[in-house]
């Protein structure tokens, strides 16, 4: 009678082990790959909504790549006057020149959008220190928010420790060493960057660089991706890198 | 005239005619006899035509007012004397001799049978209590007065007017006034003292107790708050009074649920309050009855004030919530921001913000830490009252030894959250994990269902507390049918046993429920909660309102709050001043909240930190409600333990707590006051001093100032023999001498 090797017990414990083992490190297989965050960009009448179109689309691919967000890799265009604004909590408002006053629906929508807990993130293309665009911006951010004060944002604020440790805003062009911003209830409701960030990550399809970023170089690049990661991040988290400076001490308190 | 039968006389008019009729003739007469007077001023021997036209005048008045002399037989009236005895509770008080007040007064009353028949021949005595008139046989009852108002008794007796005049009024008493003069100093601009003068009768106040004396160690307040946090210090601030004693050492002992939580020695000083501060710390969360008390000592007057029971909410201080997430999302965002908004909750987040295959850079540019699952799901874990899974794949951390810890911290009573995603449910692995085992849904392949999907509730979400997001069933159901619909949903079909859909969408059991032993778990297939949140309004309904509301539902079912509770005992009030009706209702829901008729519910009344006093077994009616009346309870903290089960199925249980306290204000002052009694005699007029102290003879009257005429007879004057020979002498004589002086 000749013997297999199920008749051996070693090799049987083996065998089990071994398949026990390999189901055990393989994952089950995901449903369905849906995105966590679809990138929304504002679109307004006059003036360039999309200045940067591969921007953005180089920021999800990023975001993918480095974080564990999974990113839709189409940009969404939203159209303030619409509702369609609240299924994306976080924004992107472009441009490069000026543009005419938002209608009221859509100031009205961007003022509840923004108190409800919505982030817009303002990046002047132009990178011109108080450019037309930036003027624009200004002039419509003051209607949504007469009371509203832009400010400069302090590097202590989570923002630059959202997912990089980040003490540079990177861009195109040098305009401005710092951010703006303009707070809704202690949270940063509009985070203002001058230093045209999108166009210092904007790739071509053949993944040549659209815009040279001058004297920055790769390290420009490089702290505008930086950057615009912490944003989302903020978008999604909150001050939540905040809380985790506390976990220690609120770990040991507990004990 | 005036013989023995009649003892006094007068002058009275018996003119029929009306005095305004009399005065104008007499005026008339007068007037006319002054205007002779006048003509015949310079007449010759004018002195007798004077006199005998003053005489004629003066007849002529007589005969109008027709003067006569009424004699009477007169008699003076015996006045009233008010006898007011206090028979509120407080003269039920007993000495250190064993005397009560009361015993003194009937005493007293008694032997003073001689005192009060000589009083009685001068006056009517009529006897009195706080209230009212009483007979001698009440006086020799029991004091049950409930309040003691000195004021308003003696103001009934003054108004009582009983046709005679009231000479004074004799008030009998401990002084111990629990209403108008409670804290009274009768200062000179003070209402009461206004009150006592306008009584205009001399008050006699006598003392019937401070002779007695009185020692009284007592609880006069315990403050607390109705609510305090478990873990949390509490204050528990007790006032004590000592009466009567002298200066002593008093322990003063704290318990909580029967148990001495702690003790103070405490020195009080004679006849003044101390203030003693316990600091405790509740342990548990429900119903904890503090009681305070004291020893008693020999020849106190009132032993119910040495205890003092305060029953205290004891609740969260805050719902410690572990967030766990996978991938930042905007439902993790929102959820996240609702926890840290919410001051009832302490929230520790995680999120993974990069898995083991992105690239991020170089570690020591990253603000990233690691995931401490060990710290987490071992030691600290207890210390959580809810976990949240949020589409957390556990895998990649290496987490499966640790899942078991979180299925048995829920049967001990953790909630946890399972919240949707592509690494949630079967795509987060967690088919045939601990984890499995105590979800309410079960786990097949991973699947998804597209949207737009619509919520709805189910039979038992219409009745759910976690699904219960407006003032109305109606309106609820209206609710969810016009929030805003999901994108997606984790595709669960399958409920596991004993767990309750409450709401669906789609083929999918969006959120579902389930009891673990002491714990519960709750499954939301979906990530899009959020869109509630950032939902503008919807036609009248505010998504956002209905976010939070549902979230925060979930923390507090998830938290067992007794609110949610599926058994409920529920005393008609806290505190119960009156042992002799103390009702009880319960109620039975079952895991979907839906009313339990004929649910077996036995009922365990206990006093607390003493023993079981009775048990009872009901059946609840079709609202799944039962009710319970205990009689004649005693002094105490007592609770209501409920079991319910339906046939062989246990419900589960439930208690509430009251206390049956029987208060008496006449035991909050009762204290004699024999200042006060100085005060009214003061204000009054009246007499004041002990009762022992032969004070009958002593006692300030009014003098009786009203007779009663018995007979009279009238003499008259001027309607006889006599004024008509006058009235005929005088005419003659007039017009003799008129004749004689050639005036006619």
């Amino acid at each position: 009678v000749s013997k297999t090797v199920f008749d051996l017990p070693h090799k049987s414990v083996l065998l089990f082990l071994t398949t026990l083992h390999l189901f055990t490190l393989t994952p089950v297989a995901h449903a369905e790959e849906l995105p966590d965050v679809r990138l929304a960009l504002l679109r307004y009448p006059g003036g360039n909504f999309n200045p940067r179109p591969n921007g953005l689309l180089r920021l999800t691919w990023e975001l993918r790549r480095r974080t564990s967000i999974d990113s839709a890799l189409d940009i969404a265009q939203v159209d303030p006057s619409l509702d369609d604004l609240y299924s994306y909590p976080f924004v992107i408002w472009q441009g490069d020149k000026e543009f005419p006053a938002l209608p009221p629906t859509a100031v009205t929508h961007l003022r509840q959008h923004l108190n409800k807990g919505g982030t817009l993130w303002v990046d002047v293309s132009d990178g011109v220190v108080n450019g037309s665009f930036y003027g624009s911006v200004v002039r419509e951010l003051k209607r949504i928010f007469p009371d509203g004060e832009l400010q400069h944002l302090d590097t202590s604020h989570v923002l630059y420790k959202a997912f990089y440790l980040i003490d540079r805003h990177g861009g195109r062009v040098l305009s401005r060493s710092y951010l703006e911003a303009m707070f809704v209830d202690n949270r940063l409701a509009v985070v203002i960057s001058f230093n045209d960030v999108l166009g210092a990550m904007s790739r071509d399809a053949f993944g040549e660089w659209d815009h040279p970023t001058g004297d920055g170089g790769m390290a420009a690049r490089e702290s505008s991706y930086r950057l615009a990661i912490n944003l989302v991040m903020y978008a999604l988290c909150l001050d939540y890198k905040e809380d985790q400076v506390h976990i220690p001490f609120i770990l040991q308190r507990r004990r | 005239v005036i013989s023995k039968t009649y003892t006094d006389w007068t002058f009275v008019s018996l003119s029929p005619l009306p005095i305004a009729w009399i005065l104008c003739a007499a005026a008339f007469v007068t007037i006319a006899t002054a205007w002779l007077i006048w003509s015949y001023w310079g007449a010759q021997n004018k002195r007798w035509l004077l006199l005998f036209r003053v005489l004629t005048a003066l007849l002529v008045l007589g005969f109008i007012t027709e003067p006569a002399l009424q004699i009477r037989a007169v008699q003076k009236v015996p006045d009233r004397l008010a006898i007011i005895v206090d028979r509120s509770q407080s003269m039920q008080l007993s000495s250190s001799r064993g005397q009560t007040r009361i015993e003194n007064v009937r005493n007293v009353i008694n032997k003073s049978t001689a005192e009060l028949a000589e009083l009685s021949q001068t006056h009517i005595l009529e006897w009195y209590d706080l209230e009212g008139p009483i007979t001698a046989a009440t006086l020799s009852t029991p004091p049950i007065g409930e309040r003691t108002d000195l004021l308003q008794a003696l103001e009934k007796v003054r108004h009582n007017t009983g046709g005679r005049p009231l000479a004074g009024i004799v008030l009998i008493t401990d002084g111990a006034d629990n209403i108008a003069l409670r804290a009274e100093t009768l200062t000179p601009d003070s209402e009461a003292l206004q009150r006592l003068q306008a009584l205009d009768v001399p008050v006699n106040t006598l003392d019937a107790a401070s002779a007695l004396g009185f020692h009284d160690i007592a609880i006069l307040e315990v403050v607390t708050d109705e609510f305090a946090f478990v873990h949390n210090t509490i204050g528990i601030d007790v006032t004590l009074y000592n009466e009567g004693f002298r200066d002593l050492s008093v322990p003063v002992t704290l318990k909580r649920n029967g148990g001495i939580v702690a003790t103070q020695e405490v020195q009080l000083e004679e006849n003044k309050q101390r203030h003693v501060i316990f600091q405790t710390k509740p342990d548990e969360i429900g119903e904890a009855v503090y009681t305070i008390s004291v020893p008693t000592f020999s020849g106190e007057a009132i032993l119910s004030n040495n205890e003092s029971s305060v029953v205290v909410q004891v609740i969260r201080d805050k719902i410690r919530v572990l967030q766990v997430c996978g991938k930042p999302s905007f439902d993790e965002r929102f959820l996240r921001q609702f926890l840290k908004e919410n001051p009832n909750v302490d929230l520790i987040s995680f999120f993974i913000l990069r898995t083991p295959t992105d690239e991020p850079g170089p570690e020591r540019e990253l603000s990233l830490i690691p995931f401490p699952v060990d710290e987490l799901f071992t030691t600290q874990l207890t210390s959580f009252d809810v976990v949240i899974f949020q589409n957390f794949d556990f895998r990649p951390y290496k987490m499966a030894h640790y899942l078991p810890n979180i299925r048995n911290a829920v049967k001990k009573g953790l909630g946890f959250v399972m919240l949707g995603g592509v690494h949630s449910f079967a795509s987060g692995g967690y088919a045939g994990t601990a984890i499995d085992d105590i979800l309410p849904v079960r786990l097949h392949a991973p699947q998804i269902q597209h949207g737009p999907l619509i919520p709805t509730l189910t039979e038992a979400g219409a009745n759910h507390p976690i699904t219960d997001l407006s003032a109305t069933s109606a309106r609820n159901q209206l609710l969810w049918k016009q929030l805003p619909p999901l994108d997606w949903a984790n595709k669960v079909t399958a409920l596991s046993e004993g767990a309750t859909a409450l709401v669906n969408a789609g083929d999918t059991i969006l959120v579902a429920a389930k009891d673990i032993e002491e714990g519960r778990s709750l499954s939301i297939a979906t990530d899009g909660l959020w869109r509630w949140r950032f939902s503008p309004e919807l036609g009248g309904t505010n998504p956002e309102r209905a976010y939070y509301r549902f979230w925060t539902n979930a923390l507090r079912w998830l938290v067992r709050d007794p609110e949610h509770a599926r058994v409920r005992v529920t005393p008609l009030r806290r505190h119960f001043a009156n042992s002799a009706r103390v009702d009880v209702d319960f109620t039975v829901l079952s895991q979907d909240y839906q009313p339990v008729a004929n649910a077996a519910l036995s009922a365990t009344l206990e006093q607390i930190g003493t023993t079981t006093l009775n048990v009872e077994d009901l059946i609840t009616d079709e609202k799944g409600q039962a009710h319970l009346h205990y009689p004649e309870l005693d002094k105490g903290a007592y609770k209501v333990t409920a079991k319910a089960s339906l046939g062989d199925t246990e419900i589960g249980h439930g208690s509430g707590t009251f206390i049956v306290a029987p208060h008496s204000i006449e035991y909050d002052h009762a204290a004699p006051r024999v200042s006060l009694l100085k005060a009214i005699a003061k204000a009054t007029h009246g007499y004041t001093g002990d009762l022992s102290d032969n004070a009958w003879d002593k006692l300030e009257l009014k003098n009786p100032n009203v007779v009663e005429i018995n007979k009279r007879q009238n003499i008259e004057l001027w309607d006889n023999f006599w004024a008509l020979c006058v009235a005929v002498v005088l005419f003659g004589a007039d017009w003799a001498y008129r004749r004689r002086r050639g005036y006619l």
